[in-house]
C-alpha cells in the first residue's frame, strides 16, 4: 500500500472512530501538511453525514408488511413440502386407517403385495408394480412418514404401527398407490423396538427414495392417478374440523384446500360453487396467488376464520390448477 | 423478553414474534434501500420484500450472527439485484456524461446540500451509488447507512476485516470522486485530481 493509499484509509477509518491511538497521531500529522487530504476527511465526514440523514418510512409501511407475512403464513401452513407440525395425530389416524384399507381392501396389486411379502424382491416385479401403482400421492406420502417419525415419540403411535406391520401380510390386497410405502413402514416397526422409532423413519424415508428410483413420478405426484388412493383418506374423519368432503368431490386433487368457519354474509366467491349441503358449501377457484389472497381476504373480511383444512378426503398438490374453498356456518 | 426467545419463537412461525423483529429493524432496512434505489416506492417495495425472504427462511437462521447482520445481508442483496435490474432496463440513462458539457455546473454554495429537498438528495445519493462497483454499493450500504460494524461487514461479505477497511476507504473515495463530478452534494474538485482541491 502506498503512502497516499495508506492515509486515505486512515481518512476513512477515522470517520468510523476506528482509529488506534498511534493511527490517529500519525494521521493528525500528516493532515497538519497535507491539504489533499484534509480535504478528503472533511468530505468523508459530510457523506457519511448524508448517508446516515434519517429517514422517514411511509405511513403504512409496517402494516402493509406484516399483511404480506400474514397472507404468507396461511399459504406455508399447506405447503405439502413444508408439513404442519400441529397434523401429526390426524395424519397419524388417517395412515393407519389406509394400512386397515390395505388389509381390507380390493385386490389392484396382488402380485406386487406377494412378491415383497415373500422376501424375494425383484427389480423387475418392483417396476411392474410401480407403474401399475401409478405412484402415491405427496400427501399420502408425508402422512406415513409422520406417522414412522410420530413412533419414535409416542408409544402408542409405535404400538400402533407396530400392528399395522404385523397386519400387513404378504397375500394382503392393495387398495391402491402408496401402498409399497405404508407396507415398508409397518415392516420396519415390526423389526425395530419402539424407542428406536426415529431409525424406523430414516429406513423408511430409503424406502421411499429407492420406490421413487423405481417410480419417478411418485414424489411429484402432479400427473399420475393418485385419485386411486383418495378413498383410504376420506375414511377419516377429523374431530377438530367436523366438515367433510363430499362423496362426490373425492376424487378431486386440489393445490390447497381452505376452510371458512363463521357467520355473517358470504362475500361473491368468484369460483364455482360444486356444491352445498345445508350451512356448508364447497367452491373451487383458480389456483393463483391473487386468488387465494383476494377471496380468503374478502372472506375474512365478512366475518369468517380462515385456516387451513385439516380433515381429509382430498388430494393437495399444489400444482394442481384450482383450490377448494370450504364455507361453513359455525 | 430478549432477542433469542423471540427468535426462537419466530422460528417456530410466530408471526407476532416475528412482528417484533419487523419493528426493530424496518427503519433501517427501508433506509437502506432508499438510499440505494431513490425511489421511496421502490424502497417500500424491497423493504417488503426483506422481510418476506426473512420470514421464509427465518427457519434456517443458525442465530450464529446477529439477526440484523443477517437480515442486512438479506437487504443488500436485494439492493444489489435491484439496481442490476433497473440498469438493465433501457430506459435508464447514464446519470454523468462522458462529454464535459453534459457536467452539472458546480454550485458555488458552501454547503450545497442545504439546498436539496429531501427527495433530490436521496436521487443524488442513489445516482452516485449506480455508478460506483456492486462491491462498493454493497460495502458503503453496509456501513453508511445499515450502520454494521467492520466485524458484523465482515461477516456479511465473508472477508476480512482487513479487507473490509480497504474495500470501505476505496468505495467511498469512488463514491467522493462521482459526487464531485455531479457537484450537488460535494464541491466539485478544483482540478480532475483524484483527491480534489477541497477548496470549496
Amino acid at each position: 500500500m502506498s503512502d497516499e493509499e495508506y492515509f486515505e484509509q486512515l481518512c476513512s477509518n477515522s470517520i468510523d472512530g476506528t482509529l488506534t491511538d498511534a493511527e490517529r497521531e500519525k494521521l493528525e500529522a500528516h493532515l497538519a501538511e497535507c491539504p489533499s487530504c484534509a480535504a478528503l476527511k472533511q468530505d468523508l465526514e459530510r457523506m457519511q453525514a448524508l448517508f446516515a440523514e434519517e429517514v422517514e418510512p411511509p405511513a403504512g409501511l409496517h402494516e402493509n408488511i406484516m399483511q404480506r407475512l400474514e397472507q404468507e403464513s396461511k399459504l406455508k401452513v399447506v405447503q405439502p413440502e413444508k408439513p404442519v407440525r400441529h397434523m401429526p395425530v390426524i395424519t397419524m389416524v388417517a395412515a393407519a386407517a389406509v394400512v386397515v384399507l390395505v388389509v381390507l381392501g380390493g385386490g389392484l396389486m396382488p402380485m406386487f403385495f406377494s412378491t415383497v411379502g415373500s422376501g424375494s424382491t425383484t427389480a423387475t416385479a418392483d417396476a411392474s408394480a410401480a407403474s401399475g401403482a401409478a405412484a402415491g400421492s405427496a400427501d399420502m406420502d408425508s402422512a406415513v412418514q409422520e406417522a414412522a417419525e410420530q413412533a419414535g415419540v409416542e408409544n402408542e403411535a409405535a404400538a400402533e404401527a407396530e400392528a399395522d406391520g404385523s397386519a400387513a401380510p404378504a397375500d394382503s390386497a392393495s387398495g391402491g398407490a402408496a401402498q409399497p410405502e405404508l407396507y415398508t413402514a409397518g415392516q420396519e416397526e415390526d423389526q425395530v423396538p419402539a424407542d428406536e422409532g426415529t431409525a424406523a423413519a430414516e429406513e423408511t424415508q430409503q424406502e421411499r427414495m429407492d420406490a421413487s428410483t423405481l417410480a419417478p413420478s411418485e414424489e411429484t405426484g402432479g400427473d399420475t392417478n393418485q385419485s386411486t388412493a383418495d378413498p383410504g383418506i376420506a375414511a377419516v374423519q377429523s374431530n377438530a374440523q367436523p366438515v367433510e368432503i363430499p362423496e362426490t368431490m373425492r376424487a378431486m386433487t386440489v393445490a390447497h384446500c381452505y376452510l371458512a368457519q363463521g357467520g355473517g354474509e358470504l362475500p361473491d366467491i368468484g369460483g364455482e360453487l360444486l356444491g352445498t349441503d345445508g350451512d356448508t358449501s364447497w367452491f373451487l377457484l383458480e389456483n393463483n396467488l391473487s386468488t387465494i389472497q383476494d377471496t380468503l381476504g374478502a372472506v375474512e373480511d365478512a366475518g369468517y376464520t380462515v385456516s387451513a383444512y385439516e380433515g381429509t378426503g382430498i388430494t393437495i398438490d399444489s400444482k394442481a390448477a384450482s383450490w377448494m374453498l370450504i364455507v361453513t356456518a359455525d | 423478553m430478549d432477542e433469542k426467545h423471540i427468535l426462537a419463537r419466530a422460528r417456530r412461525g410466530d408471526i407476532a414474534a416475528f412482528e417484533v423483529l419487523v419493528r426493530q429493524n424496518e427503519r433501517r432496512v427501508y433506509a437502506v434501500a432508499l438510499r440505494s434505489s431513490g425511489s421511496p416506492e421502490d424502497a417500500a417495495d424491497i423493504t417488503q420484500e426483506v422481510f418476506l425472504r426473512a420470514w421464509r427462511s427465518i427457519e434456517d437462521f443458525r442465530g450464529d450472527s446477529g439477526f440484523s447482520t443477517w437480515l442486512f445481508r438479506i437487504t443488500t442483496n436485494l439492493c444489489v439485484d435491484f439496481a442490476r435490474h433497473k440498469q438493465a432496463q433501457p430506459q435508464t440513462q447514464p446519470l454523468v456524461g462522458e462529454d464535459d458539457a453534459e457536467r452539472p455546473i458546480p454550485d458555488p454554495a458552501p454547503t450545497p446540500e442545504e439546498h436539496l429537498e429531501n427527495s433530490e438528495l436521496g436521487r443524488e445519493l442513489a445516482a452516485a451509488l449506480d455508478e460506483v462497483s456492486e462491491e462498493h454499493r454493497r460495502i458503503v450500504l453496509l456501513r453508511d447507512v445499515s450502520g454494521l460494524s467492520y466485524t458484523e461487514i465482515a461477516e456479511v461479505l465473508e472477508i476480512s476485516e482487513g479487507t473490509v477497511k480497504s474495500r470501505l476507504s476505496r468505495a467511498r473515495i469512488a463514491l467522493r470522486t462521482i459526487l464531485q463530478k455531479r457537484g450537488n452534494l460535494l464541491p466539485s474538485a478544483a482540478s480532475n485530481d483524484m483527491k480534489g482541491g477541497g477548496d470549496a
